[in-house]
């Protein structure tokens, strides 16, 4: 191919063509043909049942597969390299400075017995060859970044002393220490209680704006989409039953499953009672603030 | 009156409820831990359920919403004081075998958030909802069997899957199967902690549907969730619980459309809807300062 | 779960060793060609006809001698590991329901028995008590029951705070129906293991014992009695040992085996351990099938660790122009 591709292909942090994931365990197809496309600085939304295949082609994306699971077809290309061209050594080398995500339990990515925020720095140290003194500092500034209250004080706590919240925004400033292009959210915010939720769906499209990171937003709860992404991709049983904005998707959703997910929330959701118009409804609030 | 039929108790019930209310919480206060280490997590709640009503409690993790519950079950003692009437029945301070005899009655019924851990997995479907009865031990293994029929054509599952074991079901299955175990003691109050949230949207829109149904009969339920959204749609009031204190109890389209407690703001301005959030994030900040510093 | 183990083939192997033993144990007296007390001039001969294993230093028939002593060294074993399951199992499943100070009290009695070496308590049992069989085995059958004891509470620990029981409790339930109804079934596969294994460790215990002349008297034949004496005309015939061990030796690896397999097969383990055998051979097919586009490809990946999929340049130059409709889904889905 010889058309020159280089201004549009450096807009496009991540393309997926038809990729399928097979387990050869059960020896069925887990996902069957994912093509999306992440542009810079773009939010991309995925919903999904558990076992929909929304993590697996995250892990895909991330080279994580459980074993037996495999890529079976189609191209997975990360900043213009094909990840299967990708040796484990690159792979170190690119997760976590291109690439890094968040997932679902905080604790469990967390060593119990170090102090949070020297696993941090041990990122920064590790990965950006950053000194002990200068990779503290920085650390500090990422968990003055994520919004954590008193940095100094989290610092120095174990991860039973702080709380799913504090340890999710932990995780997320340790995800964008080396300033990644995409940071994958893989249901980030499913354990959290609704008002923490909010704070952290709040910060990732801070962050998103900030420093200049291209999302993905993986959750069972379209909401949750809704309220981040420009796009959506909504999977059912390994494949895309329905793909596009999200304004397209909200207001005019074609697949069975799709108009499931909405009707849930008019049925049975605040949605039921939320007739009031967003402006009359700020005017009450201000009348009991 | 409401129809008798529908509330005919199946086992002996030891008192006959005079008053309509299904569940009367007055001053209840629980304390755990001993000594220096004691805290006290639930402070002089009082609430009410009517017969046939259904109401929300809403609070986040550590709120103390669990522990509601577990002290109208009896698995937690309050302390000094408080009152906890089920069906006119006072439960508080109950000796275990007055406890075990008024479980048996079947009055109280709870559903777990998890139908994967809340059934045995080595009790068939039929096992598993007839367990309360065979307890009970008042019916006959015929009556059991018919009982255990009707049932599981109530919460619409297919009786076909009477002989399968839980693994072998979908999780909306098993938490029909774990619904239908709670009622087929026909009790006056069922209490749900988080029923749907461990279940996929279309199971998710069938449990509540099947709930629906429920709140046209006269049992009364308690819907315990972190999540106003997944309450709103079902019921009639909603409790907010925030740190150990209900803070604004109401009508669940009030709480929605007027909540006054600035939690209660913040909480139903930090439910995603597909609307995007209510309220916008500066307001949020606003909202969680204001409730810090009070 | 019966059904499980038995799928693996060492579950099999092992059953056909126990069947194999179990009957030299019930019929081996009865089989036996000679009185194995019976005393000849014939000592110390080679195998022969007449012998089939020879005779020992007394002239004795080595065959009947073993056969002869099958009961009293299995038999000895079994109840061992009954004795140890009895007084390890029901405890550990009652210091979970039962008040606190049983909790407590049962727990320190088995921390001392952990501390006891089998042997000497053996020992020391058989000379208080008297230097009998049944002294020596509910010494040892005493000392292996710890054993069960951990796994049966940490077992019933487990169920005990699952919410299926708290259910049940809700329901009004008793203790003893919960134990009946949820913990009973959920105990027995470790305890099924721990038996198994028991099998086999108290084999051995049981014949050092016997070795040392401990619990039986000469000239009652036992195994351990038996490989004790032949150890004395290593000279003349040094491969007599080796009848006796090599049964000791089945039985034990028999039981080892069967608790290998019961584990394995057991719970959520077993299907993945069955199931990753599939894996592999799935994961050839479904490389082969690609084979249909290139065969270069399926030499290519195989042996790179990262294998997922074919090389993308040499799969984009064969499917120029389209991007994801190249790929033969059917041919994945087809059975070979």
């Amino acid at each position: 191919m010889s058309i020159p591709v280089a201004g549009r292909e450096s807009a496009i942090v991540l393309d997926l063509k038809g990729v399928t994931i097979h387990d050869d365990v059960s020896d069925r197809e887990l996902v069957k043909g994912v093509t999306l496309q992440l542009k810079r600085g773009g939010v991309l939304g995925i919903v999904g049942e558990s076992g929909s295949g929304k993590s697996l082609t995250c892990r895909a994306i991330l080279g994580i597969l459980p074993k037996y699971i495999e890529v079976s077809g189609g191209s997975i290309t990360l900043l213009d390299r094909d990840i299967s061209e990708l040796t484990p050594k690159e792979w170190t080398q690119l997760r976590g400075t291109n690439i890094s995500a968040v997932f679902q339990d905080p604790a469990s990515y967390l060593n119990p017995s170090i102090r949070v925020g020297k696993q941090v720095q041990e990122v920064l140290r590790v990965k950006a060859g950053l000194s002990r003194k200068e990779s503290r500092k920085r650390t500090i500034e990422l968990f003055h970044d994520v919004r954590l209250n008193d940095p100094e004080y989290v610092f120095q706590q174990y991860t039973h002393e702080l709380s799913g919240g504090m340890l999710q925004r932990v995780l997320i400033a340790a995800a964008i220490a080396l300033e990644p292009d995409i940071l994958i959210a893989d249901e980030a915010t499913t354990a959290l209680d609704v008002t923490v939720q909010a704070e952290i769906l709040d910060l990732l499209g801070e962050l998103k704006v900030r420093a200049g990171l291209s999302l993905i937003v993986v959750s069972h709860d379209l909401a949750v989409v809704a309220q981040l992404c420009d796009e959506v991709l909504v999977m059912k049983d390994g494949a895309v039953v329905e793909q596009g904005s999200t304004r397209d998707i909200l207001y005019n959703p074609q697949h069975e499953y799709s108009k499931l997910l909405i009707s849930e929330h008019d049925l049975y959701g605040l949605e039921r009672f939320l007739y009031v118009p967003e402006d009359e409804l700020e005017q009450e609030q201000l009348r009991y603030a | 009156m409401p129809d008798r039929t529908a509330t005919e108790p199946r086992t002996a019930r030891t008192h006959d409820a005079q008053t309509s209310s299904a569940l009367e919480v007055a001053e209840l206060n629980v304390h755990y831990g001993r000594g220096r280490a004691r805290k006290q997590v639930l402070h002089d709640i009082s609430f009410q359920i009517g017969q046939g009503e259904t109401v929300g409690l809403i609070g986040e993790t550590g709120s103390g919403k669990s522990t509601i519950a577990r002290a109208v079950l009896g698995l937690v003692d309050p302390s000094a004081g408080s009152s906890v009437l089920v069906a006119g029945r006072q439960v508080v301070g109950l000796s275990s075998k007055a406890r075990r005899d008024f479980r048996r009655s079947g009055v109280t019924q709870y559903v777990f958030q998890d139908p994967q851990r809340s059934l045995d997995q080595d009790f068939t479907v039929e096992q598993a909802i007839a367990e309360p009865l065979n307890i009970a031990g008042t019916l006959s293994r015929s009556a059991i069997a018919d009982a255990v029929r009707e049932q599981v054509q109530d919460v619409r599952l297919d009786p076909d899957l009477l002989g399968r074991f839980p693994a072998e079901l979908s999780g909306g299955q098993r938490q029909r199967v774990a619904i239908a175990r709670a009622l087929i003691t026909k009790p006056r109050l069922l209490i749900l902690d988080e029923p749907v949230s461990a279940l996929d949207s279309a199971n998710r829109v069938r449990i509540l549907e099947l709930l629906g149904r429920l709140r046209l009969t006269d049992v009364a339920m308690l819907f315990i969730s972190h999540d106003l959204g997944s309450v709103a749609g079902i019921s009639d009031r909603t409790l907010v619980l925030y740190r150990g204190e209900l803070v604004e109890v109401n009508q669940t389209s009030a709480i929605i459309n007027a909540p006054h407690h600035p939690y209660t703001r913040l909480l139903v301005g930090s439910a995603p809807t597909l609307s995007g959030g209510s309220i916008d994030r500066e307001r949020r900040d606003t909202l969680r300062s204001e409730l810090i510093s009070s | 779960m019966v059904k499980t183990t038995l799928k693996l083939r060492s579950a099999k192997i092992a059953v056909a060793m126990i069947i194999f033993i179990a009957l030299i144990t019930i019929l081996g007296p009865f089989i036996a060609p000679y009185d194995p007390l019976a005393n000849s001039a014939d000592a110390l001969a080679a195998p022969s006809a007449a012998h089939w294993l020879g005779t020992d230093y007394l002239g004795r028939d080595v065959l009947s001698r073993i056969l002869a002593g099958a009961p009293l060294s299995i038999g000895s074993t079994v109840l061992v590991a009954v004795i140890a399951l009895v007084f390890g199992a029901i405890p550990g499943i009652l210091s979970v329901y039962l008040k606190a100070g049983f909790e407590w009290i049962s727990l320190r009695i088995v921390d001392t028995f952990i501390a006891l070496p089998f042997l000497v308590f053996a020992v020391a049992t058989t000379a208080l008590l008297g230097n009998g069989i049944l002294q020596a085995m509910i010494a040892v059958g005493l000392l292996v029951s710890p054993l069960f004891y951990r796994v049966a509470r940490s077992a019933t620990l487990s169920v005990a705070n699952s919410q299926y029981v708290e259910a049940a409790t809700l329901a009004g339930a008793t203790t003893g129906w919960i134990v009946r109804k949820h913990v009973w079934s959920k105990v027995l596969p470790p305890i099924s293991i721990s038996l198994a294994t028991t099998l086999g460790l108290g084999l051995i215990v049981i014949s050092s014992l016997q070795f040392l002349a401990i619990g039986v008297q000469p000239p009652t034949p036992t195994w351990g009695g038996i490989l004790a004496s032949d150890l004395g005309y290593l000279q003349q015939q040094p491969y007599a040992p080796i009848y006796p061990t090599a049964l000791i030796l089945i039985t034990v690896l028999a039981f080892n085996l069967l608790a290998d397999a019961i584990r394995d097969a057991a719970g959520e383990s077993g299907r993945t351990l069955i199931g990753s055998k599939g894996a592999k051979a799935n994961r050839e097919r479904r490389l082969a099938a690609r084979g249909d586009y290139g065969n270069a490809l399926v030499n290519s990946t195989e042996g790179v660790e990262d294998a997922g999929f074919p090389d993308s340049a040499a799969f984009a130059e064969s499917t120029a122009g389209s991007e994801n409709t190249a790929y033969p889904e059917s041919t994945e889905k087809e059975p070979v």
